[in-house]
């Protein structure tokens, strides 16, 4: 089932609980505002929720218990013993029509027929109450009193396309809740093609809308797409609310383009903050996150007291939803506080070199970094995602894909309870939407071609995830044609990308097929395009200091293999010193610290590389290939650090030790900078560059062919 | 130029659009048949306002001819009529 | 702008009641010129600091500083400007603009010139690229250059790796 018809059909349980919670208290005469406040929320959420999905049995059916509910509420009809048994009967009604809807069945006739017994009792009822109020029933379209402006303004998170959701029901959603007064598409947002990722939403929407909802409900629109949304919602009568908007959302052309599209006037804007918002755009982003806390809508008390009243009825379920900022916000406190503990730590032991028994404050120290590691392990998890819900997304793509172009592929995911860094999750994505549409289009055979061949005509492509060493593994597979080292050897040449003369091994040259510029397909496909792509596939998982590889059999299938680490805000890295310059290497990457003698130095000659338990290890001088001024204290070590099976020794001053670190972007300025990743604040404020593994060994690589 | 290789302008071209109308910027006349597009979302309509866009910066202006009534109601939905110049 | 850190700079009384439209300015030498920014475009000012070299870049990347917290690229305005390299001394300073220390021989004071006082960069005559200068100021008789930050922090311009 996907992901979000699974969500559909919680909320639709726990609101047909709500329902008969409060149904059992009529019955025992408890008959309340708040018990049928409670029923007439449960139906018109399962109302807005079945709309979503265009569930039209179901949106008929509760509109007209939803349209009963008012008038009861509103006093204008009063429950008896019957009407209690009725709802109840609808109640169960209601849950077969879900069942039915979400397993995509249709009703039998028998469960038809009871449906419009049901039906035409309801209205029986609202068509009994005084003939005065009947009138307002009907005219349900037009504004009247009970009627509020709600402006919905809308951003989509990089993922919002890959959910399925189309925003055409959303809209549609929209209709049938109210009406929409104006919808102005935000376009300012949207780059040049040259800029722009297709498949990301750069376009927003402003909508002004009227109807006799509450916030709450509007908001339980985007339920089923919370994550992949940025909302605003705001009653337009409030003062400032267009001023605090255009804050909020920290775009400078909003206050143009609300202008333009009647939503507000000029006078909605104060002079001052005309200046604000045209002065400060690089200050808009750290507003944004302020504001938002400061200037959110004032509601009055009363209104909160009901919210509160209702949320205690409908929340039972134990998570929690809280924005990712504020744990975004957490970490870097964090971060803060593990630096300044390793300055105490180091402060302590400095104190404490020359004696023997470790002081209490010592100990007090260790405890404390102890605890701190429990804290942030804490915070971390906080920010982990199972993949699954990722995963499932890619359902519809993979499945449409293989329709579109006559393959029959059977998609299986596993490992999706697997939890990985949200922001690995999102960046991983589009790298892995692009490798699942090329296993199709270029693994998978079509049916006949594999029948051909002996195989099963409906080809298989797994996705799976686990843990494996402190990194995450996420493999794609396919038991398609599997790759043609020939035709890659032979095209890599063609385009210069290796030489003939070069000796490649087998896991060389399918790694070829992720070098720039290089596209096997004989002929240019409609999914996969045209070779862009497995280079910046690549480039986008190193980004995430993750490794791709690939190996294949020739016509049994391929299997991408790519390792992520768990999160990127803190590694535990060594730290070393080279020349005048601290370095830290991520611990994951180190196999073994060695010393380097002045006898092995000697043997080793002019060599780059050292004879190693019997082993070739090729060595990197830190000190040649980043210039680094003399050593200060003439030692030498070897740091032997590897990545997927390539060892290489680094050649460093000073082994200095562990040291848990935070990393920090150095800055737009070093994007091109290879075998840097980061920086990290060292406790005594200098600043430490952190090494890419991966990168460095290419380093050596180039280097050495250079030579 | 005519969309002769797809139907729609959604999601799962949109990878492939976008190299053809990268291509096509060079062109002096951006004339676009939508004689054979029968759907579009607003995947399609975002890539279309970026293709526009980048016409802009080069001076050019893009024109949509043969869109039929039903495409013009898939676009109205998401009010992106005038930006496109349909309106 | 962050708190406190022009206090220490003296803002002449004159120049807080300027009649007109008038622009406040940062003036500050560099390798025996005068120079000055829109304050506007200052962050802070700081004293030199120790820098960590980056290895890989162009000579006037000197590399990164921590500012609070924060990691800063550090330039040398003066290799920038192709002018030799800045002598580190006492009044060494760094003005941070965006996320970039540059580091300058000394900081003057913040001063206020009239928007008639600025003129149009003439197309020669100065010591640095016409394109680092984005408007010529008359102050007190003599012409001084301000910078145009966007052409100083060109980003294609300065991320470009040394050849290795």
């Amino acid at each position: 089932m996907e992901e979000e018809l699974e969500i559909f059909l919680e909320d639709c349980d726990d609101q047909l609980q709500f329902m008969e919670n409060a149904l059992v208290e009529m019955q025992n005469g408890i008959i309340d505002e708040e018990a049928i406040g409670a029923i007439f929320r449960a139906v018109h959420t399962i109302k807005g929720s079945a709309g979503m999905f265009g569930f039209d049995d179901i949106v008929a059916f509760t509109h007209t218990g939803e349209n009963l509910f008012d008038l009861i509420r509103q006093g204008k009809v009063e429950v008896n013993k019957e009407m209690i048994d009725l709802f109840l009967r609808c109640k169960d009604y209601a849950e077969k029509l879900v069942q039915a809807a979400v397993n995509s069945e249709e009703l039998d006739e028998e469960q038809k027929r009871i449906g419009e017994e049901l039906t035409n009792k309801l209205i029986a009822y609202i068509e009994g109450k005084p003939q005065e109020s009947a009138v307002e029933v009907l005219k349900d379209e037009t504004l009247d009193e009970s009627e509020q402006k709600w402006h919905i303004s809308l951003r989509f998170h990089q993922e919002f396309f890959t959910t399925g959701m189309s925003i055409n029901s959303i809209f549609n959603f929209f209709n049938k809740m109210g009406k929409v007064l104006l919808k102005h598409p935000i376009t300012y947002n949207i780059p040049p093609l040259e800029e722009l990722n297709p498949i990301h939403p750069y376009i927003g929407f402003e909508i002004l809308f009227s109807g006799k909802t509450t916030k709450e409900e509007l908001e339980d629109v985007f339920e089923f797409v919370a994550d992949d949304v940025d909302l605003i919602i705001f009653d337009v009568s409030e003062k400032g609310a267009y001023e605090s908007l255009v804050v909020q959302r920290g775009e400078a052309l909003l206050q143009k383009e609300l202008i333009a599209a009647s939503f507000a006037s000029q006078e909605m804007f104060s002079e001052t903050f005309l200046k604000d918002v045209s002065s400060e755009e690089s200050e808009a982003e750290e507003k944004k996150e302020l504001k938002k806390e400061i200037i959110a809508p004032q509601e009055s008390l009363e209104k909160q007291e009901e919210a509160k009243k209702s949320e205690s009825k409908k929340k039972s379920s134990t998570t929690l939803r809280v924005d990712s900022h504020k744990i975004d916000l957490l970490i870097n406190y964090m971060s803060e506080i593990v630096i300044t503990n390793s300055k105490i730590l180091s402060l302590v032991e400095r104190e404490n070199e020359e004696s023997e028994e470790s002081s209490e404050l010592e100990e007090a120290a260790y405890s404390m970094k102890e605890l701190l590691e429990y804290v942030r392990d804490g915070i971390m998890d906080m920010r982990m995602i199972q993949v699954g819900d990722s995963f499932n997304k890619f359902r519809r793509i993979v499945i449409d894909t293989a329709k579109k172009i006559g393959k029959d592929v059977e998609f299986v995911i596993s490992g999706g309870e697997t939890e990985l860094d949200k922001s690995v999750v999102e960046r991983i994505s589009d790298p892995l939407i692009h490798m699942l549409r090329n296993s199709i289009d270029h693994g998978i055979e079509l049916p006949e071609e594999r029948v051909a061949k002996g195989k099963r005509a409906k080809g298989r492509v797994d996705l799976r995830a686990y843990p494996d060493a402190g990194s995450i593994v996420i493999e794609i597979e396919d038991d398609g044609g599997g790759l043609d080292k020939e035709r890659i050897l032979a095209k890599a040449i063609e385009n210069g990308v290796v030489k003939p003369s070069d000796k490649l091994s087998d896991e060389e040259i399918y790694k070829l097929i992720f070098a720039a510029g290089l596209s096997t397909a004989d002929k240019v496909s409609d999914i996969s395009g045209r070779g862009v792509g497995m280079d910046v596939v690549k480039r986008n998982i190193e980004d995430l200091r993750g490794s791709v590889d690939i190996t294949s059999t020739y016509g049994v299938g391929s299997k991408i293999t790519i390792r992520l680490p768990l999160t990127l805000a803190i590694i535990d890295g060594f730290l070393v010193q080279v020349g005048l310059t601290k370095y830290i290497i991520p611990l994951e990457n180190i196999k073994e610290c060695i010393e380097l003698t002045k006898e092995e130095e000697a043997q080793m000659g002019t060599n780059e590389f050292i004879n190693l338990r019997g082993e070739m290890l090729p060595l990197l001088n830190i000190r040649d290939v980043l210039h680094e001024e003399e050593s200060i204290s003439n030692r030498k070590n070897i740091v032997i650090v590897y990545f997927g099976n390539k060892y290489v020794g680094l050649i460093v001053d000073e082994l200095l030790g562990e040291y848990q670190t935070v990393i920090k972007s150095l800055g737009e300025v070093f994007v091109n900078l290879p075998g840097i990743s980061g920086g990290s604040i060292l406790g005594s404020g200098e600043i430490a560059l952190i090494f890419d593994v991966p990168r460095l060994i290419e380093l050596k690589n180039r280097v050495g062919s250079v030579k | 130029m005519t969309f002769e290789m797809v139907e729609e302008i959604t999601i799962y071209e949109a990878e492939k659009l976008k190299e053809l109308l990268l291509e096509k910027l060079d062109d002096a006349e951006l004339l676009l048949d939508m004689a054979k597009i029968q759907k579009i979302d607003i995947v399609g309509i975002q890539l279309l306002i970026s293709f526009i866009k980048s016409a802009e910066a080069r001076d050019k202006r893009v024109e949509f001819k043969n869109v039929s009534e039903s495409l013009y109601e898939q676009i109205a939905a998401s009010s992106c009529e005038n930006i496109l110049g349909l309106g | 702008m962050s708190e406190g850190t022009l206090e220490e700079f003296d803002v002449g009384e004159e120049d807080l009641f300027v009649i007109g439209d008038a622009q406040q300015y940062l003036f500050f030498k560099a390798g025996g010129d005068i120079y000055a920014f829109d304050v506007t475009h200052v962050n802070e000012m700081i004293e030199y600091q120790k820098v960590t070299r980056v290895p890989m870049m162009q000579s006037y990347i000197k590399g990164v500083t921590n500012v609070r917290g924060s990691i800063v690229t550090v330039i040398d305005l003066l290799e920038r400007f192709e002018l030799g390299s800045t002598q580190i001394g006492a009044k060494t300073s760094m003005i941070i603009i965006k996320n970039i220390a540059l580091i300058i021989d000394e900081v003057h004071d913040v001063n206020s010139i009239v928007d008639e006082d600025i003129k149009e960069s003439l197309e020669f005559g100065f010591k640095i690229e016409q394109r680092f200068i984005r408007h010529m100021a008359k102050y007190h008789d003599s012409y001084i250059a301000i910078l145009n930050c966007e052409e100083i922090f060109k980003l294609d311009e300065i991320a470009k790796l040394k050849e290795l």
